[in-house]
This record gives structure tokens, C-alpha cells and sequence, in this order.
């Protein structure tokens, strides 16, 4: 009984003490550091492990299962093959920084010279945790169990409310990761990533091994990103850290839409923007929250359409903060 | 049907064959002949030579293994005792399915050179009329709109707020393949970004790889 008293005096004492706001930021910052260690730890597994892994993807309410085979031919070259095993044959297979993605029949296939492979993780998770440190933080905070196996637990969280919050759970023992969700800043999940069976193989898991002589599909190209962008009203606000990666004017691909595109990107999330002449163009005003959200507003006689992993009230504000400015060769 | 049978026939298919005595009297090919003749010894036969299609790996999915005699066998058999009862089909195995399991997708000829993407944008689209002076009741939901992008087949759920009078049904399909459109497009140029991404920070990062290899 004096034991609890003397913890609880204890206790009390220290709450009275300065000592206490350090502390606890000392306890942030160490949470801090091991989230990011964590995460370079998982990088580092994605990138070096041999293992073959089933999955389930669930994204509002539908659920996709893949199987995922990954493993590392030498020190450069790591291969993947992703396989998604419900309705139409898609893979995907990656040879170092070759992508290639096959759909059934082949009619659509192509090659991207990515070392990532897009659609089931966000390609920043290949890679260290710096690159998108300034917008994001991420804690580690305890753990459970996950896929049978000993998890480490982390938040991956905006600095701001403006963009969408990832939970990890990371094995203990190799740093890989085993599952995922992607939450709005309220806390509702948007999409969920979960492995259900994980082994790491030592060596390069066997559908790897063969490859042969797999036929390559044709390299994906996109439009000319040279032409200036033509439209007076342009974005005039970005949530912190977005940075615009493209600004060009071009028809868009299926309605031949004369368009002004920009694409923004903060190391983690990719947001579109559409901006088209309002006679052409004849959506309501309106906003999709999902996994991608949409944002379709008129402004100024223009259409202004946005798009991206962001919560529908950040692609508002972009869209609604846009203002007219002189183009350089007029209109 | 005697094991030398089997044993010749096998001999046969390996071209192995010889006659047993060809220093007696008859004739060089009797045996043969003899074992030709034979129905099993020609049954076995086929069965060798199947198992060494399968095994060679060049069997025919739809190889014919003749069962019509035991069906039909069966079938007397079957189907005299009691007129009304159900002929049962003998679970004979019938296809030799002798399929190697394909580890590795081939992309049979039929890549086209159509750089797209097969995209799709699960789209469920609702909408309710938020303005305050319509009562809930009204609010409109569109049905679902299916196409397939990889990794990007995003349900856009929830929450649309249309802030004008209700489109007609024309509309809204049309309304929902812009939509999709835009999505389909957002999916692209990520992907296209990956690329160009690649080729300007190859230089800066190179504590992950060290020396990438140019040429595969």
C-alpha cells in the first residue's frame, strides 16, 4: 500500500516538475525516431525481401485478393509479380525499373520504366522516410498481432487535416509490411490492405525464377507535355508541400476535352487538376469522397475539376481558391 | 493377356521390339503380328503411349480415351433390372487433362499496341440534393458504373452533393463517364509521373541502388 502512495506522490511530483513537458516530448521524439526507423525498415523489406505473400485489398466495399511475390535477383535488380486473383487476369510483374501490366487477353497491356509497381501501395513506401518528412510524421506505437505474426504498429499522419492518414502494421521480424489502412482525418477507413499469409523465402520465390521469354507489351507514353497551359484562371492554393509536377494544356484522353491539366504531388499523394472552358464542360458542382476523391466546381465562366487521395474538403478549397491570372500569350 | 505382352508392346512403342525367336521356324514379324492382333496388348498400348504424351508434356487437352464400350456396358447393366430406376453415369475419368500448370502468364499474341490503360472506376454515385428546402426523400442514387483501372477501381462513394435541379437518366450516364473519365485520367498520369519521376531523381538517389542496371 505505501508503494502505491509513494508512486502516486511520486507521480505528482513529477507532473509539478518541468521535468515533465520534456519528458513527454523526449517520449514524442523518441516515438518519432522509431516510427521512422520503422519505416525505412519496411522500405528496405519491400525492396530486399524474398518472400511470396497473399493479400485482400478492400476498398469501400469491394474486396480484391492478389497474391504478391517479391524477391531480389541480385544487389540491383528486385522483381515482383502481383496477381489479382478475382474477376479479369491483371498482373503485374517488375524487373528492377522495368513495370509491366497485363491484363486478360493482353489487349491492354503496357510497360512503364518504374521501379515501383503502381496500384497496391503508395510508391513512397519503397523509399526513405525523409523524402515526405515534412508533411508527414509517423509513430510507432505498440503493436499486435497481424497475419500470425508479431506486428509493430505505426500512424502515418498529415501535419496538416488536409490529406489522408495511412495506419501500418509492420512484422517484427523482417519490417514487412502486413497491413494497411488509409483513413480520412475523421478516422473512416477508406482502404484496407491486408496480408493473409506471409513467408519469406530466402531465395527468389519460385514464379519468379523462370521468367523466360514473357513477352513485353508496348512502353506507355503520355501526351506532349510541352504545350503551355492556355487558360486564365489557374490554382492560386495548394495544401502545404504539394508541388506542381506538371502544367500543360492538352485534349483529354476519351472526350477530347480541351483541358489545362496539373498534377501536384507531395512525395506521397498525387492530386489532378482539370480546368476547361464552362460552355464545354456540362457537370453539376459536385463532390466523390473515396479512395480518390472528386471535386467538380464552376468558377469564372470555367470548369475547374480536381482529383486525388485527399479528403473532398481539401479539393474543394484547390479548386475554389483559383484565381485568374495573365497567361503569357494572352487567350 | 499375358505380362510378355505388355512387356512387347512396351518394347514396341520404345522401338525396342524384337522378336522372341528369331532363329526358329516362323516367321521374323509373328510375334508382332501376334500382339497387333491382340485387343489388350493394342489397349496397352495406347495407354503407353499416352502416358508418354503426358509425360513428355505434349498431350492433347482433349486427348479421346475411348470409354463408350464400358459405357455402354454399364449402361445394359443398369438399366435392365428396374426399368424406372435413374441411370447413374460411372464417374469415369475422361479428359486427360494433362494441362502444365501455367506458372507465368503468357500474353498470347494478342498484345495490341493500344498504349492505354485498361481502367476502371467502380463509380457509386450518390446524390443527394443538399439543398435545405428539399425534404431527404428525395435524393437520387445512381447506379453503379463499372470499368477497371489497375489499382485505381476506386468505389467513389458516398457524399455527392449536387447543388442544381436533378439531371435526367441521359445525363447522368453521360455525366458518369466524364466522371470516370477524369478518374481514368488521374490513374494514368500517376503512372506516367512515376516515369518522369524516375528519370529526374535517378541521380539523387543513389544510396538505394548503387549502380542500376541500364540495359534490362
Amino acid at each position: 500500500m505505501t508503494k502505491y502512495i509513494a508512486a502516486i506522490a511520486m507521480w505528482f511530483a513529477a507532473v509539478a516538475s518541468f521535468a515533465v513537458p520534456a519528458q513527454t516530448d523526449e517520449r514524442a521524439e523518441l516515438a518519432a525516431n522509431l516510427g521512422q526507423q520503422w519505416f525505412n525498415r519496411m522500405a528496405d523489406a519491400l525492396r530486399h525481401l524474398d518472400f511470396e505473400a497473399t493479400l485482400v485489398q478492400a476498398q469501400g466495399h469491394r474486396v480484391q485478393p492478389l497474391v504478391w511475390f517479391h524477391g531480389s535477383y541480385d544487389h540491383d535488380t528486385d522483381l515482383e509479380l502481383l496477381i489479382y486473383l478475382n474477376g479479369a487476369d491483371m498482373r503485374v510483374l517488375r524487373i528492377g525499373e522495368q513495370s509491366y501490366y497485363y491484363s486478360a487477353g493482353g489487349a491492354h497491356a503496357y510497360t512503364l520504366q518504374s521501379d515501383v509497381t503502381f496500384g497496391l501501395i503508395p510508391p513512397a513506401f519503397y523509399n526513405d522516410f525523409s523524402n515526405i518528412s515534412q508533411h508527414y510524421q509517423i509513430i510507432a506505437s505498440g503493436g499486435m498481432r497481424v497475419t500470425g505474426r508479431n506486428a509493430q504498429y505505426l500512424r502515418l499522419i498529415s501535419r496538416d487535416n488536409h490529406r489522408y492518414h495511412y495506419d501500418l502494421w509492420l512484422d517484427r521480424e523482417t519490417g514487412m509490411l502486413l497491413k494497411l489502412q488509409m483513413m480520412t482525418p475523421q478516422g473512416e477507413v477508406l482502404e484496407q490492405l491486408q496480408l493473409t499469409s506471409f513467408a519469406v523465402t530466402n531465395e527468389l520465390p519460385e514464379p519468379l525464377i523462370d521468367l523466360g521469354n514473357f513477352q513485353q507489351p508496348p512502353r506507355m507514353y503520355g501526351s506532349d507535355d510541352s504545350v503551355p497551359i492556355k487558360f486564365a484562371l489557374q490554382p492560386d492554393w495548394l495544401p502545404d508541400g504539394f508541388k506542381q509536377r506538371v502544367a500543360t494544356h492538352r485534349a483529354l484522353h476519351d472526350t477530347r476535352l480541351p483541358t489545362d491539366y496539373y498534377l501536384f504531388s507531395d512525395g506521397l499523394t498525387e492530386i489532378s487538376m482539370y480546368i476547361t472552358d464552362g460552355q464545354l464542360q456540362n457537370l453539376p458542382s459536385l463532390a466523390l469522397q473515396g479512395p480518390d476523391s472528386m471535386v467538380n466546381l464552376r468558377v469564372n465562366g470555367y470548369v475547374v475539376t480536381v482529383v486525388g487521395k485527399v479528403p473532398t474538403e481539401t479539393l474543394r478549397l484547390i479548386a475554389e481558391r483559383t484565381a485568374i491570372k495573365a497567361t503569357k500569350d494572352g487567350e | 493377356m499375358s505380362d510378355r505382352f505388355k512387356q512387347q508392346a512396351s518394347a514396341l512403342l520404345d522401338n525396342h521390339f524384337r522378336d522372341s525367336d528369331v532363329d526358329a521356324e516362323r516367321p521374323f514379324d509373328a510375334d508382332l503380328s501376334a500382339l497387333l492382333d491382340d485387343q489388350h496388348a493394342q489397349a496397352a498400348w495406347s495407354r503407353y503411349a499416352l502416358v508418354g504424351h503426358i509425360m513428355r508434356g505434349d498431350a492433347q487437352a482433349h486427348q479421346q480415351i475411348d470409354i463408350s464400350v464400358r459405357v455402354a456396358e454399364q449402361i445394359q447393366q443398369e438399366a435392365q433390372p428396374t426399368n424406372n430406376k435413374v441411370v447413374q453415369p460411372s464417374a469415369t475419368q475422361g479428359g486427360a487433362q494433362a494441362r502444365a500448370a501455367s506458372r507465368w502468364l503468357k500474353p498470347a499474341g494478342s498484345i495490341a499496341i493500344a498504349a492505354s490503360v485498361a481502367l476502371v472506376a467502380v463509380l457509386s454515385i450518390q446524390q443527394p440534393v443538399l439543398d435545405d428546402t428539399q425534404p431527404a426523400m428525395e435524393t437520387q442514387v445512381a447506379p453503379a458504373l463499372i470499368t477497371n483501372p489497375f489499382g485505381g477501381r476506386n468505389p467513389v462513394s458516398y457524399n455527392t452533393v449536387i447543388e442544381q435541379p436533378t439531371p435526367t437518366e441521359a445525363e447522368i450516364a453521360q455525366q458518369r463517364q466524364l466522371l470516370q473519365t477524369y478518374m481514368i485520367d488521374h490513374q494514368r498520369q500517376i503512372q506516367l509521373s512515376l516515369q518522369t519521376n524516375e528519370q529526374t531523381t535517378e541521380s539523387t538517389v543513389e544510396t538505394v541502388k548503387e549502380s542500376p542496371e541500364q540495359n534490362d
